[in-house]
Order: structure tokens, then sequence, then C-alpha cells
């Protein structure tokens, strides 16, 4: 395969270029960047919010790998492969409420929700259901390594990431003061936005305001640029502040209920991370917002939004309000995504030359991402 | 075939139809009762044992420790 070159990337804001054409079109990148990026990271999948109780499971397929995500009998997230360990068949096929075991549906070898094989029907023969070649301590579900922040399941495919605390302390450390119960709005407050772009080109959208003045007029009035503050956390995270947030209010003036004991500066500060590399958070006093990015392809994304509040009773025309206007912002991005997209078939553009000023959050993503790609690269090239 | 055994059969291919997976194995496991050959009896409570744990069935454990006494299950 022809390697991209990123040198120009990894230089300073000042001097650098953007990610080549290939990271946004090439088939064959993309899959380079499936494990530098997403396989080896800690990424993110679902919500738990999506499977709240008990047996509860939902089959995913992120980035061509059949997973299942589910809530165990004792109450706790996993991940699994959705594959029976027997003839590889898709153990689950559509959301369900596993009431006892997962049953194959092809030989009806049984799992326990926690990733047990628990039972392999005749598989020493007719009516005899074991065999001592077959070892079912040795053939439980494949999990994957997950875990829960913010409601977020982020999963760490190739298990070759530090521990998740360890891995994500700077942006736990940044929101320490919103460690504390998030509830989902409900269905009205979860919808999906489905993008003809690059999953990386929707971070970069979202982690700089330069554009906010003319993609989301609407916010000028009273969150205007001048407002706002880069953050940028190398190898972690980047994104914006702003020092203007204004809560939204019901026509008597009533507004969600803030999260608790938090320090003055939240008055009316709102802070949005893109942590890298696929799920871009949003915090305010009185709710919060996950978005994961799901790639479907080089050129195909679909955004998976949730909103959560600080108590589990909102008052639902104010929550459907703020689903709305949430929607409309994002949406107001979507021809930018998309037509950055299609112009990365631009055979002479060179990644674009970055704003010192205003761009440093998209080049800390940048940065990143190169260099993630050069680590794995440097990793199979001596393992050869 | 007998007509208890066919009726039998019919139900339990209905409650596959069904997806009623419960349903199956109360009729799998009352399909054992009346074989009196151990290997097809055996047979049949598996799969009566199968759709237990699919379903959560309070027959699961009884016909475990049927299949385990037969040595058929860990």
């Amino acid at each position: 395969m022809q390697k991209t070159d990123l040198t120009a990337v990894r230089q300073s804001v000042s001097l650098a270029k953007g990610l080549p054409n290939a990271h946004y079109i090439d088939p064959t990148v993309y899959q380079e960047e499936k494990h530098a990026l997403l396989f080896d990271q800690w990424a993110g999948l679902s919500v738990a919010a999506d499977v709240p109780t008990p047996g509860d499971a939902i089959p995913l397929t992120f980035l061509g790998l059949p997973l299942l995500l589910l809530r165990d009998r004792e109450g706790q997230v996993r991940v699994f492969q959705n594959t029976c360990r027997h003839r590889g068949m898709i153990l689950v096929e559509h959301p369900t409420k596993i009431e006892g075991a997962i049953r194959c549906p092809y030989h009806s070898w049984c799992y326990a929700t926690d990733g047990r094989l628990v039972s392999t029907p005749h598989v020493g023969g007719p009516g005899q259901n074991t065999h001592e070649d077959i070892k079912r301590s040795e053939l439980g579900l494949i999990e994957i390594r997950s875990h829960i922040w913010r409601d977020v399941v982020w999963i760490n495919v190739n298990n070759n990431a530090p521990e998740f605390p360890v891995a994500m302390a700077d942006a736990m450390e940044r929101w320490k003061e919103f460690e504390q119960p998030l509830f989902h709005g409900g269905e009205d407050s979860r919808f999906n936005l489905e993008v003809n772009c690059n999953w990386k080109l929707a971070v970069e959208n979202y982690c700089e305001s330069y554009h906010l003045p003319w993609v989301h007029p609407g916010l000028n009035s009273y969150s205007r640029l001048e407002d706002h503050y880069n953050i940028e956390k190398p190898g972690t995270y980047s994104g914006q502040g702003t020092l203007v947030y204004r809560q939204l209010a019901d026509d008597s003036g009533g507004v969600f209920p803030d999260f608790a004991n938090l320090s003055s500066q939240w008055d009316s500060a709102a802070e949005y991370l893109a942590i890298y590399p696929n799920v871009l958070l949003g915090t305010h006093r009185d709710h919060a917002f996950a978005i994961i990015l799901v790639p479907e392809g080089p050129e195909a994304t679909i955004e998976k939004i949730h909103l959560y509040y600080p108590v589990a009773d909102t008052d639902p025309h104010l929550r459907q309000k703020n689903t709305t206007q949430w929607k409309l912002v994002f949406e107001e991005d979507v021809f930018v995504v998309e037509g950055m997209q299609r112009g990365r078939h631009g055979l002479a553009f060179d990644g674009g030359k970055f704003s010192p000023a205003m761009d440093g959050p998209t080049h800390c993503f940048h940065d990143w991402a190169a260099q993630q790609i050069e680590t794995k690269r440097q990793a199979r090239h001596a393992a050869e | 075939m007998p007509q208890s055994e066919a009726k039998l059969q019919s139900e339990i291919l209905k409650a596959h139809k069904d997806n009623d997976y419960s349903r199956l194995c109360e009729l799998y496991a009352k399909a054992a009762q009346t074989r009196g050959d151990v290997n097809q009896a055996c047979f049949l409570a598996t799969q009566a044992y199968v759709f237990g744990l699919q379903s959560n069935h309070p027959l699961t454990e009884h016909l475990h420790s049927f299949l385990k006494n037969h040595g058929r299950e860990e």
C-alpha cells in the first residue's frame, strides 16, 4: 500500500497542512485508520441508556465488526462480539430482551448474559451435551474491553489502550465537577443524523468556533465569536468553550435544574470537547449531550446524538424545545461537513492551511491522528 | 403415530413457528416424559432444557438435573 506522507501534518499549526485527501476518500486509508484511530483507542460505540434494564441487548455493527451491546443480569453493561464460538453464526439479529440465555439460532449453543457458554446441546451426539474436546470454560463469548463514562459506552477493540481512567485522565479532570449522575432525556432526547462525510470532518467541525458566526448565525446574537475560547489537550481532546452560555427557558421563565455544587465559572460557561477519536461531548450547568460518530465508510457517518439532564424528571416541553434547538444547530453543520467531503475530491487540494489563531483545535486533532497512524506504521514495519 | 403424540408434535411445530420458547420448553419436557428409551428422553429433555435456558423457565433446573443424572450435562 502506498503510504500517505504525514510530515506536513505534524508541523506546528502555523506551518502545518491538514491531513491529505486520501484520509477522507480512500478505502485503503480508511482501513488503516480503522485500526490506528479507532480499534487501538477508546472509541465511542453507544450509550448505556440504550440498554436500560438487565437483559436488554442490541446488535451493532461498528466498522464492520458485529457487536452485541447488552446489560447483563447483574446490571453490568457489556460488549461482546456478536458471533457464536461454534460456527461463527450471528447470535442476535435484532434488539431484544434476553430473558435467560442467549441461544444461537443455528445449533443452539447457549451463553449467559455475562458471556459464559452454558449449554452445548447434542455436541457429543444426540442427547449427549458434553464432549471431552469441548471445554465450555474456553468458549465463552469474546468480550470487547469496554468502559462507561458520561453514559457513553467506550470500547477498545484491539485491547491495547491504557486503562480508561488513565487514557482519559485529562478530560475527566477537566470536567470533574460534572462527575455526577446523568439522566438520559428519553425518546425525545435522542436522534440520528446521517451525513455524507468522513467521520473525522465531523470532529474537525465540532471542535472549532471559527465557523459559528457564518454557519450558526442564530447563535451569534448571544454567543459571539469573541466569547469563545479554544481548548487543546494534545493527544487526548480538543474543542471550544463559551463564556456566555444562556439557559433555555420556557414561556414562563422555567429552566432545567442545575447539576449540583458547580463552581461559579459554570454559571455562564459551557464547553464542547471532541474526545479522540469519535465522541463529541458538551456540558452546561443544566444539561449535557454526547454525540457518537459511527463511521459507515470513508464518506459516510451516522451521528448519534443523546441529551442528558441532572435529574430524571424534567419538563417534557422544555426538553423537546432543547432537543429541537440542538438539532437545528447540528443540522446547520451538515452542509459544511458534506461540502468539505466533496472538496476533498479536488485533486489539487493539499490538506489546507490552518489559521494559527482559530484552527488550533482542528490541528490538534490532525496531529493526534497523524501520530497514531505513524505509530501504527512503525509497529507494523518493526514486526515485518 | 399415536394421536396424542401427533397432537404434541403439532403443538411443538406451532410453538416453533410462534417463537414461543417457554412453551417449547414445556412441550419438549412433556415429550421427554413419554419416552421409555433413555436416549430419546435425553434428546427431548435437551431440547426442553435449551429453550428453558433461553426463556428462563422454572423447569430449567429440573431438566438440568435430569440430564446431569444421566451423564448428559455438566
